[in-house]
């Protein structure tokens, strides 16, 4: 399917990897960070759940076809931020 | 290669500026010409603010990928054993290329690129040889160089965003003296088809269709018809892939945004939704994440050599001449 990830070597830019781990939630400071943090660490178990159901069937992808865990995602992100969209 | 062209949070607070894209020139549906892909307004604009960011700190930080693909282009100009007496890099930057010249190779560099601010970005101390700064676009090269005037032209990343590639190869090939070397280096193939796959599923399962994210890329096996049909000889390709990897969609986007490289396909959508954002981060981690946890984004660069034509230059001798049967030596 896809390239394996050992197959090749990666290198981490510099920058990335002086700053190491993600921001949290409350630490980062514009709303795109925040919404960064929120998608990655603060809600990442709603993100793989969405994230399979795509995998799943990647292929033949329709319309809302993951929509309960999309909205299980999102309502997280949104508990996060603190606000609705 | 793509991204929005404003973060969605300044797009929020400004929805007026952010539904503002402007166009290189009117597209007219009956004119002849090269097909309009790219806004090169947009472009220049991206990188100009990309270099002001910080005061160029921004910027700084993301030299990495062009400062690793320059270093395999000097490898392929040290190759050459020729010693050059001006070199002109077009789509310089703030010079990634031309700052890895010293005086074994040429004597002067002539960096030229459409965008002032990162053609300014760093002082004339950080080079080895004699620099000077061309503020021209270089779709139109030949109106800043004249026709047969310079020993070797380079370009470092940034061909991938010009309209009409056949085009400038070919100004690239009549700017050089007989026997003058181009050496080039685009992005292409499947560069960032992480972003483009994530982006395109997110898209397609949130709202049912897509809209162009991420640039349509020229073929690897493309490269070599161009450089022949625009006249070089001699010809070198290679492909090379570089990647990186990055904790997050977040951080890979804003990377490109910090290097200019935000999206400027013409019929752009001038933002990314939030839940567009939120899902494609999902599946991207999904589908192509590491295990050691982050995100692969794959740029493949392909390497170009071509010289222009000149009598002296080595050739295939005519049909017919060879003087030796071939069954005695096999």
């Amino acid at each position: 399917m896809l390239p394996s990830s050992d197959e090749f070597a990666f290198r981490v830019p510099e920058r990335l990897a002086q700053a190491g781990k993600i921001m949290t939630a409350s630490q980062s400071t514009t709303p795109l960070k925040r919404l960064a943090a929120a998608c990655t660490t603060s809600c990442a178990v709603q993100a793989k759940e969405y994230g399979q159901c795509i995998l799943a069937s990647y292929t033949d992808v329709k319309r809302d076809m993951c929509a309960p865990e999309f909205a299980k995602f999102k309502n997280c992100v949104q508990t996060v931020m603190k606000r609705k969209w | 290669m793509a991204l929005f062209s404003r973060s969605i949070a300044t797009a929020a607070t400004r929805p007026t500026r952010a539904a503002v894209a402007s166009r290189s020139t009117p597209i007219n549906p009956n004119s002849v010409g090269p097909f309009q892909v790219f806004d090169r307004n947009a472009k220049r604009a991206q990188r100009d603010r990309a270099a002001l960011r910080d005061g160029g700190h921004r910027s700084r930080t993301v030299d990495y990928l062009r400062n690793e693909v320059a270093e395999n282009m000097i490898e392929r100009l040290l190759d050459v054993k020729r010693r050059f007496s001006e070199i002109v890099d077009v789509g310089s930057g703030p010079g990634h290329f031309a700052k890895l010249l010293d005086q074994n190779v040429t004597d002067k560099v002539t960096m030229l690129d459409m965008s002032e601010k990162l053609l300014h970005r760093d002082p004339d101390s950080d080079f080895e040889v004699d620099v000077q700064r061309m503020h021209a676009d270089e779709e139109s090269l030949l109106n800043s160089l004249k026709p047969s005037s310079v020993p070797a032209i380079t370009s470092c990343l940034s061909l991938h965003w010009t309209n009409d590639l056949p085009g400038v190869l070919i100004q690239i090939r009549e700017a050089l003296l007989p026997d003058g070397l181009f050496l080039g280096a685009m992005l292409g193939g499947d560069t960032l088809f992480e972003l483009r796959t994530s982006l395109q599923l997110a898209e397609v399962e949130r709202e049912g269709g897509l809209g162009i994210r991420v640039s349509p890329m020229t073929d690897t096996r493309d490269v070599t018809n161009l450089l022949g049909r625009a006249g070089f000889t001699l010809l070198t390709v290679d492909i090379d892939e570089v990647r990186f990897a990055y904790p997050s969609i977040f951080e890979l986007m804003e990377d490109l945004q910090s290097m200019g490289e935000s999206n400027a396909v013409v019929e752009r959508r001038p933002l990314i939704k939030r839940d567009i954002l939120t899902a494609a981060s999902a599946i991207y981690q999904s589908m192509h994440g590491l295990e050691e946890g982050g995100i692969p984004a794959t740029f493949q660069v392909i390497y170009m050599i071509g010289w222009k034509p000149d009598p002296r230059q080595p050739k295939p001798l005519e049909r017919g001449t060879g003087k030796t049967n071939l069954q005695d030596v096999l």
